[in-house]
């Protein structure tokens, strides 16, 4: 079994991999053999450590690899299609996606496939790959969408015109013209020629405003290269690398921010070429990132880069006595897990809103929970969205590593591996090797006389497990054992029986070595002692400029090549800067405003 | 509204609707005929009229007493000079027990009208065979892409079924193909290559897509195309959709050379779409009416078998009559407890709850272990027996029936202990055309290499052994469907699929008894991998 960091400075990646082996002692043996000059962090003067080494380095002579013609995602493909609706019938927009949606259903979600060296995690994004699936997929959506908006005279006229549906013939070619020019040019993303409007219009044959000719013309432009993907051709047709137009820049701007085309805002900028100016782009970079149609992007990256998508629900016990008995009233319904995921991202969102850093976001211990069953977790009153958010009056609540829906498990007892390898690898961006196929994946459980977190210590203190489990996995889950499986303060932990029977109380140990660093060997047993020794690391900083990168490049990172990109996006991340420069930072990036042809 | 009782006495309500369309399709299959191939052109083998069709059940190892015959006279012959070890084997038996149950073992049972002696004797039941690598989860090995607990496999290969799909040989004419071949489910369990049926593009990371739908099945495989009243004269925009790509890809505006790759591969997908909308079906082809009814109008499902089992033969009357038309020839089915609600027992999935805690237990738990049975013998029983008697009871204008010209395989995620690869469950109706001998109970563990049930993480079994190599099965599928070797070639093996080994952690089970993984599965057994199995040839 390995470990490994990232990509990463010689010295941090010699400790990490001593680190694996074993070589580092359990708490209080003395100092680690791994902590070498350059390696893991250095004493500060608060008394706590300092930032370790950076994990990227920049090699100036390398070149990024350029993601070939990107594919719009799933969820990119559903907002760019109810946008053409919006444009085409605003009032019957939303009842034709319903008629839509079951078509569209059948689209086969991406698969998130961990980045190489990582066993969890990943983007939908970076799943580029181009199934047979997709193309049947929308090619069927296009005909629905086609049928419904050419099913009435009113939605002809609404969507084309009453030169569509009026008697005359005479204007017929020239409305079905206009229609494409218009409706077409926003789907597609790029103002048409006139040859493409001809060719489009030539699919409608000799009865330009017939519905079936329509329906065809709809169902082509909805099929079209330029909807499905993001084709970029540049401004200079010969340099190996070439500025984008700024119809590319504004269809990279907000499928990034809003998963969406562009908005008129950015679309007349791109029409007067005003986007191209440096000012005005980061202008509009502040006002995409900004509007709450970024949600849409941030959310996905957040839930994406901290798993969440992967809590079950829970609620899904509630009928198992020993759930009942142990989750107490009220139970959660069904939309607590939704909104215990809500609470994590609304962390994000008010960093981005408020100038907040990354620090700030780990370190922010409000409760956004909007909903009672999860503000009673929190043991505060829900929070109205508009007054300052309520602070929970533990200070075992230490920020986001003890928000409940990073803790919530749905099941009865807590998941302190999980939790732990969260913190390696979705915080401190490490890796860790492979658990064997065949290691019993069922989560230990607490019994009358066996804690979880002594459930987990014996079964991981012995053969393969023990190289990696009890002094990097588990450490950082226990710290946070001072929370049940609903994200719930506990001091002792209760034990339930299958009935629901309580059948024992045991005292709980959240003391643990988390080696933040290799050689950060300190003993915590409070997270916020583990929030800080995150933040001091400053491994937090490096690794959202890692993850953000993956998500905006809609790739896994090449560690030579990207270098330069990402020691870039790290100093910045490292400086301090709000969360909202780090994330407009990358996108103002010389390389994100080019094509590289290859 | 009748009833069918298990063989645990479980009662399952048979509505109306499941009666329709019960065993042996009656209702449905009768006007189907043949295979669509003139009994001269079909005799004389020059087209390909075979068919695939896999069910692959989920996590949850069948107890060696429920899966496998039990009566000592169940294997009655033993070879000794095929392998160098003895294998054992037996003609297939199910008597009757006092209830009208035809048993082969406790899991493979159902009522004697349905599990019939000259059904049984086009079965074969095949035990001890090997993937020879950690398992873990794994949706795609049951077809040859062993990943390792679903993530990205280490050894990517297009599933056999793929590899059917695009093989020239499979499908020499696509003439009245409507579907290369249908996947249902959630996670098909099926990978391609990037560029279908190109091996140099490589495997996608993707499984292929699958559907769940009965009615959207009937619409893409048996419908007649179609198109709005008013756009009937039209020609079909798909070709504007393909000319699109084409304009694009070989226009003038810049381009890089990745960007058109994708292109290219974009527009071969056209291309076939392009292909199906224009096919219409063979000749002959009978087809039912439009079903009024939906299986997705099932769901939720969850805790309810009738249900369950209901939403699957839905389908097979679907495919039963594609295959029988020639609109498809492959259909591979992957069954997801959890998001399909789906456990043929009244314990429902409840998302993870089944996986946690009944299958993760069942290893040890009667109780546990007894639910995994019943999921299995309701799917075998009600399920996939369904459709292999629908196949059977469509004739092949030629004295037999369709079910002789392919196969209806069931095969498992796990082997017979959870999370362990050994003694994968195969079993298998139809001979392939005569590729196969039909009627047998094969054994092909070595019981002189038993292995160590015993690992740090606690007991798993007693019973394991290891055996020949699940590569020869999936190898035997391909060349049953007459896919010949130059299309899934191997380096080091004359099978198809990668001959992947056991990491380290798992050595265990073979170093415990004093001896190595390579002493099971030695390189003379690999090389063995393009024999026909031991019995079946």
């Amino acid at each position: 079994m390995r470990r490994t960091a990232l990509l990463l400075a010689p010295g941090l990646l010699l400790a990490v991999l001593a680190n694996c082996d074993g070589v580092i002692g359990p708490a209080g043996e003395g100092p680690s053999p791994g902590g070498g000059a350059g390696a893991g962090s250095s004493s500060s003067p608060d008394g706590g450590f300092g930032p370790a080494p950076p994990l990227f380095s920049c090699a100036p002579s390398a070149v990024p690899e350029e993601l070939p013609l990107p594919r719009l995602t799933r969820v990119q493909l559903q907002n760019t299609l109810q946008f053409a609706l919006q444009r085409a019938v605003p009032s019957d927009a939303a009842a034709i996606w319903a008629q839509v949606e079951p078509t569209f259903a059948q689209y086969v979600p991406e698969t998130i496939t961990p980045a190489p060296g990582d066993l969890k995690g990943g983007f939908t994004r970076t799943n580029q790959t181009i199934e047979q699936n997709q193309i049947d997929t929308m090619y069927a959506v296009g005909v629905a969408i086609g049928q419904a908006l050419t099913s009435t005279t009113a939605r002809m006229t609404t969507m084309m015109g009453a030169c569509a549906t009026d008697t005359s013939t005479s204007n017929d070619a020239a409305c079905l013209s206009s229609f494409i020019q218009s409706w077409g040019s926003r789907l597609l993303r790029y103002p048409l020629s006139s040859d493409d409007a001809s060719f489009y219009a030539a699919i409608a044959g000799s009865t330009p405003v017939d519905p079936g000719a329509v329906q065809d013309v709809i169902t082509a432009l909805i099929n079209a290269p330029e909807t499905l993907y993001r084709v970029e051709h540049g401004t200079d047709d010969t340099a190996a690398v070439s500025p984008l137009s700024a119809f590319e820049l504004a269809a990279r701007l907000s499928y990034q921010f809003w998963q969406a085309p562009p908005d008129d805002t950015l679309w007349n900028l791109a029409v007067s070429g005003q986007l191209t100016d440096p000012t005005v782009y980061a202008q509009q970079v502040e006002r995409l990132l900004q509007d709450p149609n970024a949600y849409q992007g941030l959310d996905e990256f957040v839930i994406q880069w901290l798993r969440l998508n992967e809590l079950p629900p829970v609620d899904l016990l509630n009928t198992d006595p020993q759930f009942s008995a142990f989750a107490g009233a009220p139970l959660p319904d069904d939309s607590t897990t939704g909104n215990m995921v809500e609470d994590v991202v609304s962390a994000v969102h008010q960093a981005v809103h408020t100038g907040g850093t990354v620090s700030a976001f780990l370190r922010d211990n409000h409760s956004y929970a909007t909903d009672s069953y999860t503000a009673g977790v929190y043991g505060v009153a829900p929070w109205d969205g508009k007054s300052p958010a309520p602070v929970p009056s533990s200070p075992l609540r230490a920020g986001l590593i003890t928000r409940p829906g990073m803790l919530a498990t749905g099941t009865v007892t807590t998941r302190p591996i999980h939790k732990g390898y969260l913190v390696r690898n979705a915080l401190l961006c490490e890796q860790v090797g492979s658990p064997p196929a065949n290691v019993n994946t069922t989560p230990p459980k607490s019994s009358a006389v066996e804690t979880t977190r002594q459930a987990v210590t014996a079964l991981t203190s012995s053969g393969v497990c023990a190289s990696c489990h009890p002094t990097l996995i588990n450490p950082p889950g226990f710290i946070t054992e001072s929370f049940d499986a609903l994200g719930r303060l506990q001091t002792v932990e209760d034990v339930y029986g299958s009935t629901g029977s309580l059948l024992a109380s045991l005292p709980i140990d959240t003391s643990a070595v988390p080696l933040v660093t290799p050689t950060d060997s300190r003993t915590m047993s409070e997270p916020a002692q583990l929030v800080s020794a995150i933040d001091q690391s400053q491994l937090l900083h490096s690794c959202i400029a890692l993850r953000y990168f993956r998500f905006t490049y809609e790739r896994n990172e090449d560690a030579t090549a990207d270098g330069c990109i990402l020691s870039d996006l790290e100093k910045v991340s490292r400086s301090g800067a709000p969360v909202s420069t780090v994330f407009a930072h990358l996108v103002e990036n010389q390389n994100y405003l080019q094509k590289r042809f290859q | 509204v009748s009833r069918r009782v298990s063989p645990d006495g479980t009662v399952i309500r048979l509505g109306r609707r499941m009666f329709l369309t019960g065993v042996g399709g009656a209702l449905l299959a009768i006007p189907v005929l043949p295979s669509l191939l003139s009994e001269k052109e079909a005799r004389a083998g020059t087209t390909n009229n075979k068919f695939f069709v896999h069910m692959r059940t989920p996590h949850g190892g069948i107890g060696v007493e429920d899966m496998w015959p039990t009566a000592a006279s169940a294997l009655t012959q033993t070879n000794t000079t095929l392998y160098a070890y003895p294998i054992r084997w037996g003609a297939l038996a199910a008597p009757v027990n006092g209830s009208g149950t035809a048993v082969i073992s406790n899991v493979l049972s159902a009522p004697s009208t349905v599990l019939t002696p000259s059904i049984v004797a086009k079965m074969n039941i095949l035990r001890g065979l090997d993937v020879t690598t950690d398992m873990g989860h794994n949706f795609a090995g049951a077809l040859g892409c062993f990943d390792v607990d679903q993530q990205t496999s280490p050894w990517p290969r297009a599933t056999i079924d793929q590899i059917m799909a695009y093989s020239p040989e499979f499908y020499p004419s696509l003439s009245g193909v409507r579907e290369r071949s249908v996947a249902m489910g959630i996670n098909s369990g099926s990978y391609g290559y990037n560029t279908p049926g190109v091996p140099a593009s490589g495997v996608s990371t993707n499984q292929t897509g699958a559907v769940l739908s009965s009615l959207g099945m009937f619409t893409s495989l048996l419908a007649n195309v179609s198109s709005s009243p008013s756009a009937s004269a039209r020609p079909p925009v798909v070709d504007q959709v393909l000319a699109s790509y084409n304009r694009l890809r070989n226009g003038n505006k810049r381009l890089s050379s990745a960007d058109q790759a994708r292109l290219d591969q974009h527009i071969a997908d056209v291309s076939d779409l392009q292909r199906r909308l224009g096919t219409t079906l063979a000749a002959g082809c009978m087809v039912p009416p439009t079903p009024t009814t939906d299986n997705l109008s099932l769901m939720p499902m969850d805790g309810n078998p009738m249900s369950n089992v209901e939403f699957f033969t839905m389908v097979n009357q679907i495919i039963a009559i594609a295959i029988s038309c020639g609109s498809t020839r492959i259909f591979t089915l992957s069954i997801d407890e959890d998001n399909m609600g789906c456990t043929f027992t009244t314990r429902p999935a409840q998302g993870q709850d089944w996986h946690l805690n009944v299958v993760h237990q069942a290893t040890g738990v009667a109780a546990d272990m007894s639910l995994v049975a019943q999921f299995n013998q309701v799917f075998f029983s009600s399920v996939y027996m369904d459709m292999v008697n629908r196949l059977n009871a469509m004739s092949d204008g030629m004295g037999g029936t369709v079910l002789d010209h392919g196969i209806v395989a069931w095969g498992q995620e796990c082997g017979t202990v959870t999370h362990l690869p050994f003694s994968m469950p195969v079993v298998f109706a139809g001979s392939a055309g005569g590729f196969f001998k039909t009627g047998n109970y094969c054994d092909y563990r070595n019981l002189n290499r038993q292995l160590s049930g015993d690992s740090t993480t606690g007991s798993e079994s007693n019973n394991l052994y290891s055996g020949l190599i699940y590569n020869q099965w999936l190898t035997n599928c391909l060349l049953a469907m007459g896919v010949p070797q130059s299309e899934w070639a191997e380096t080091t093996h004359p099978g198809y699929g990668a001959r992947v080994t056991f990491s380290s952690d798992s050595e265990y089970f073979f170093s415990n008894q004093g001896f190595s993984d390579t002493d099971c599965y030695t390189d003379a057994m690999w090389q063995m991998t393009n024999q026909v199995l031991p019995f079946l040839g």
